[in-house]
């Protein structure tokens, strides 16, 4: 017998008035007996007279009577309502109308059977709800197994919850592909296993025959040189050694279904299982520490085959296994299907965190890439991963953030599916033609998975990009021979495989260009580290809740402040606090790293970069310890090395700590190459103080040594008279013409197709522009009229303005360049200010003369508006430096050009300079007073 | 619980197969067609004990295949709601036990076991153990059935083994 409390259903007419009550309190009864009469408000719909001169009378509202059954057998324990109460649908969902003694709560079903009294819960009748609602959380790790009402399952875990306590155990969740196992179907495995089965069994027959020899040692010397002559000829697959845990199992491909029924199943194919290194140890240690479960996105029959091989007797696993076929979602995992309301003791690892749509229970692991380039047989439907960036020699503009292999879809939801699907390459296929309409969305889903499946595992065993690449490794092997190379192994330690592009080269330097397979990845090992900490915080906690309730007991406290100290241990708080460790203590700058037109807080380098702990920043500042650059020579970078004491790294280090757990020290690979003297000179020069690049450059006119001081020069308003005739000579100084000519062509062809070339993120915010110009008529007008522009256009304008040169009010008119933003869009987070850095980047490219020359103005102008208060630290040249913060990559093109300079250079100059005209008056008041000291 | 039955069963049988083999061929058909299934009224068919009457063959008109309706007497096992049966312990896990009494799968929830038997998830097998008995895979057990859910091709079962002389069987 169980006390339940009832509920009034949502759905009858609210506000309702109780006008009896029909099952009296301790009276028994039975699904479909009345429990109360009750009286609402009705409107009927308001009628239309066929004449429409004549006005239907409004409806008038009627009472109507109605009365409420129950869904349910029992006794009537106790009325929560009184006769002529007035009830709110707000009420009845807030407090129960009764609660009922009932026989059977039906909080546990299996197959529409109640598992408690064995009554059918799957009768339907005209009440309309059938007891299958009141157990709907499936908790088992089989599909077939019972489902739970809310009540049951919590009452599950915290018994479960009170067993691992009592063991000292934390549940962990396993991933298979990737995670602890790889696996693949290209035959080549099975040849090379089959090569070096056939290698060792020689040996031994050699070593038996040696053997018999040596018992008759006299008899005949013959046999001996043959022997010697076959041991020659004997070659092992150089793959073999790594081969060797290799396991192997036949597995009917998924047959593709169609209208729901499968078609004809093909014929069973070998699938090969490399365990990660260090499995066994990994397993056997943990099993007393954790309960572990499996949770994999391969097949029911793949799952147990690859448990097989993992776990054969079954102690660590133990039948808790979840595989796609049972998880209910096709592209997410969630702890709730295992553990629906206490995750507080789970800790996951996985290669993927957006499956789990970044969990704080998750550790990600790096993939596990034997295989290589084989990926994740069972991921073929999932959004691919974006390949990590931050690879020094691929830098472009296009990069992506370091993160972004941590991204996540994120929409948690099944509706992700299709998108999911059209990312997938092996998706080629189209959605389903329309005859099969009668199949639901899940079974057309379900279906192209299977498709793509199939198809991924087919293009696996007929094109064998081992063999491939084992091919090409042998002739790469040959070349390097011809060429004697030594050939210097990169120390690639722990990192093996976290980069899939780079995995391939470390594995030919690891077995000097033989094997194609490598043995090396110590990832488990790492793991094993942080479970462990997990494990030790969590009864550490748990251990000082303990003595503290103790004690609490002890000096007799409240009950409140017990409740308040005594804060249950969970994993989803321990794993945070544990990563945030890592890089605390370190403030870092992105350049190059965060997409324009994105915010940075929402960037995924920052977000990453906040869960380790680290601080980021906007701009170089006093406190930033780490510049995280995807490329050389952005303006960050430069200022970075010219400030000396920041440390300059390749996003590779932000990736490894971040895979790794680990701060890493910033070394060797790592850091950035110290740029060239001239190069940080130049970087001096533009980024003067007080940015007045202008005046700078109107000293170096005037006579001043090159660029040289402006290191003393940083925060004090620069000097000169605003002269701009200077201005070329002191951009002379560290130009390369060649690649300055290159770049102006490169600006010239980019600007006549707008958005044709340029990177992604651009063209999102060329899309923008039209809506931007139209709120800031003033700003945004100006820079879209200066990238549309033609360069001989523009140049024209510039000799007609330099002509105007003189009467800034004139020459405001004519006026037609990208203006910084205002200063509070470099110090303010706010969106807006992405657009006009963003929108810059698009229109003016690369012209890297121009932007140096405008500078000057630009840091005029926000002088203008900052009076002058921040003097070295904002005044960087280039228009990047006023939104520094977002625009990453922008400012990276604009320093290369910076250090190079454009040809017709003369000409952009004297354009700049007559836009100086502009600010002139302040220009030459600001000059005025900061000569005085000069 | 076990019955024999009476039922019948239609057989189709193309041309190419009229000859003197085609008694063998329609025996042969019927066991194959009926053995082992399921039906909601009947419940598992189990064994065809004899053929009644094999059916006069008509041919139907159109596609030329003879129509046989076969009378056969068959054994066919229907578990009721209190019936007591014997079986062995398939699945175990947390939330109970699934036990294969011949073609048929009962569920025995914990609820329904003796609250002196846990559930042990550490154990491997995974069991419910008590003092002096084990609840593991392939462990004979006895149980009551206490209901029943049958549709037109399968019957669901639930069981208990919490009442007296339930339970494992030495």
């Amino acid at each position: 017998m169980t006390t339940t409390p009832i509920y009034l259903p949502e759905s009858l007419q609210y506000p309702i008035v109780i006008t009896s009550i029909a099952a009296q309190q301790s009276s028994t009864v039975a699904r479909g007996t009345k429990l109360l009469h009750y009286s609402f408000e009705f409107t009927p719909r308001r009628t239309f007279s066929p004449d429409p001169a004549v006005k239907a009378p409004p409806p008038k509202t009627e009472k109507r009577f109605s009365s409420w059954e129950s869904t349910s057998d029992g006794v009537v324990k106790e009325w929560h309502l009184r006769p002529g109460q007035r009830i709110t649908l707000k009420e009845a969902k807030e407090t129960p109308a009764l609660t009922l003694l009932e026989e059977c709560p039906h909080s546990m079903q299996i197959a529409g059977l109640c598992t408690q009294c064995g009554k059918d819960m799957t009768i339907t009748d005209y009440i309309g709800i059938t007891d299958e609602s009141r157990a709907g959380i499936r908790m088992t790790h089989d599909a077939a197994g019972p489902t739970v009402s809310a009540y049951e399952a919590r009452r599950i875990e915290r018994e479960t919850a009170d067993k691992l306590r009592g063991a000292r155990k934390l549940i962990l969740i396993v991933d298979l592909d990737q995670t602890i196992v790889h696996a693949t179907v290209d035959p080549t495995v099975g040849e090379w296993i089959a090569q070096g089965k056939a290698y060792e069994n020689r040996m031994a027959e050699k070593a038996a025959a040696k053997a018999v020899k040596v018992a008759a040692l006299s008899k005949d010397d013959d046999d001996d040189e043959t022997a010697s002559d076959s041991d020659s000829e004997i070659e092992v697959n150089p793959n073999w050694e790594m081969l060797k845990d290799v396991a192997q199992f036949k597995l009917a491909p998924e047959a593709p279904v169609r209208r729901g029924k499968p078609v004809a199943r093909e014929e069973p194919c070998d699938y090969y299982i490399k365990p990660r290194p260090g499995l066994s140890t990994f397993l056997t240690s943990l099993k007393d520490k954790y309960e572990m479960h499996v949770y994999t996105m391969g097949t029911r029959a793949y799952a147990l085959q690859v448990c097989n091989v993992i776990d054969p007797n079954g102690s660590y696993f133990g039948g808790r296994i979840l595989s796609r076929d049972d998880s209910g979602s096709l592209t997410m995992k969630h702890i709730q299907r295992l553990f629906p309301y206490n995750s507080s003791m789970v800790v996951i690892i996985d290669d993927r965190a957006d499956v789990w749509g970044n969990s704080p229970n998750l550790v990600k692991v790096v993939p596990y890439d034997f295989f290589v380039g084989i990926g994740d047989i069972n991921a073929t439907f999932l959004p691919k991963l974006p390949d990590p960036v931050g690879n020094a020699a691929e830098t472009s503009a296009t990069s992506t953030p370091p993160s972004e292999r941590l991204a996540s879809p994120s929409n948690g939801s099944s509706d992700s599916t299709v998108p999911a699907l059209a990312a997938s390459p092996h998706t080629a296929s189209p959605a389903p033609p329309s005859t099969e309409i009668d199949m639901t969305k899940g079974e057309v889903e379900a279906a192209i998975i299977a498709e793509a499946q199939s198809k991924a595992v087919t293009s696996q065993l007929e094109e064998r990009p081992l063999a491939k690449m084992q091919k090409e490794l042998d002739k790469e092997e040959e070349r390097e021979e011809a060429e004697k190379e030594g050939g210097a192994q990169p120390a690639n330690g722990h990192l093996n495989g976290a980069k899939e592009q780079n995995g391939h080269e470390h594995h030919h330097h690891h077995h000097k260009g033989k094997a194609l397979l490598s043995n090396n990845d110590w990832e488990l090992e790492r793991v094993w580290n942080i479970l462990h900490e997990v494990h030790r915080r969590f009864y550490e906690a748990e251990g000082d809740n303990k003595a503290n309730s103790v004690a609490m007991q002890g000096k007799g406290k409240q009950k409140g402040s017990l409740a308040k100290n005594n804060k249950v241990p969970d994993v989803a708080v321990i794993i945070p606090a544990l990563k945030s460790e890592v890089l605390a203590g370190v403030r870092i700058l992105f350049s190059s790293v965060i997409p324009l037109g994105t915010p940075p807080e929402q960037s995924e380098a920052w977000r990453c970069a906040r869960e380790f702990g680290a601080k980021c920043a906007m701009r170089l500042t006093d406190e930033v310890t780490h510049v995280v650059a995807a490329k050389e020579g952005t303006h960050k970078v430069l200022e970075a090395f010219h400030k000396g004491n920041v440390k300059v790294i390749w996003t590779k280090w932000f990736n490894d700590c971040i895979a790794l757990w680990k701060h890493l020290e910033e070394k060797g690979d790592y850091l950035l190459p110290m740029p060239s003297k001239r190069t940080l000179d130049s970087i001096d020069a533009a980024a003067t103080p007080g940015s007045h690049a202008g005046n700078e450059l109107n000293g170096d006119g005037d006579g001043r040594p090159k660029a040289g001081p402006s290191v003393e020069d940083t925060g004090t308003p620069g000097t000169g008279t605003g002269t701009p005739v200077g201005t070329p000579r002191m951009v002379e100084l560290d130009l390369d013409w060649d690649a300055a000519q290159d770049e102006l062509e490169a600006f010239l062809a980019e600007t006549d197709d707008e958005g044709g070339e340029g990177d992604e993120k651009i063209d999102e915010d060329g899309e923008d522009e039209p809506g931007d110009e139209d709120d800031a008529p003033d700003r945004e007008g100006r820079d879209k009229n200066f990238g549309a522009r033609d360069m001989d256009e523009l140049l024209a304008d510039d000799e007609a303005m330099e002509v105007a040169y003189g009467e800034p009010s004139g020459s405001k008119s004519v006026l037609k360049r990208p203006r910084g933003g205002t200063p509070d869009s470099t110090a303010s987070d706010s969106e807006d200010d992405v657009t006009p850095s963003a929108k810059r980047t698009k229109l003016a490219p690369g012209p890297s003369a121009l932007n140096n020359i405008l500078t000057p103005d630009e840091e005029t102008d926000e002088d203008e508006e900052m009076t002058g208060s921040k003097p070295g630290s904002i005044a960087l040249s280039g228009p990047g430096a006023e939104n520094e913060d977002e625009e990453e990559e922008e400012d990276g093109e604009e320093e290369e050009e910076g250090s190079s300079a454009a040809e017709g250079f003369g000409d952009s100059a004297s354009d700049d300079e007559s836009d100086d005209s502009e600010d002139d008056d302040f220009l030459n008041e600001l000059s005025a007073a900061s000569d005085g000291p000069g | 619980m076990f019955f024999v039955k009476e039922l019948t069963h239609r057989i189709l049988l193309h041309p190419s197969y009229f000859g003197p083999q085609m008694e063998k061929f329609l025996e042969n058909k019927l066991y194959a067609d009926v053995e082992g299934t399921c039906s909601g009224a009947y419940g598992y068919i189990i064994a065809v004990l004899s053929i009644v009457d094999i059916g006069q063959g008509n041919v139907l008109s159109g596609t030329g295949q003879a129509e046989f309706i076969t009378v056969y007497r068959a054994i066919v096992f229907k578990p009721f709601k209190g019936e007591v049966v014997d079986g062995i312990v398939g699945e175990v896990n947390k939330m109970g036990f699934f036990v294969e009494v011949g073609p048929l799968n009962v569920f025995v929830s914990n609820h329904l076991i003796d609250p002196e038997m846990k559930f042990d998830p550490n154990s491997n097998p995974p069991s419910y153990a008590s003092q002096d008995q084990i609840i593991e895979r392939d462990t004979h057990v006895r149980l009551k059935i206490v209901g029943t859910r049958v549709d037109a091709t399968e019957i669901f079962a639930i069981g208990t083994i919490k009442e007296d002389h339930l339970g494992v069987v030495e």
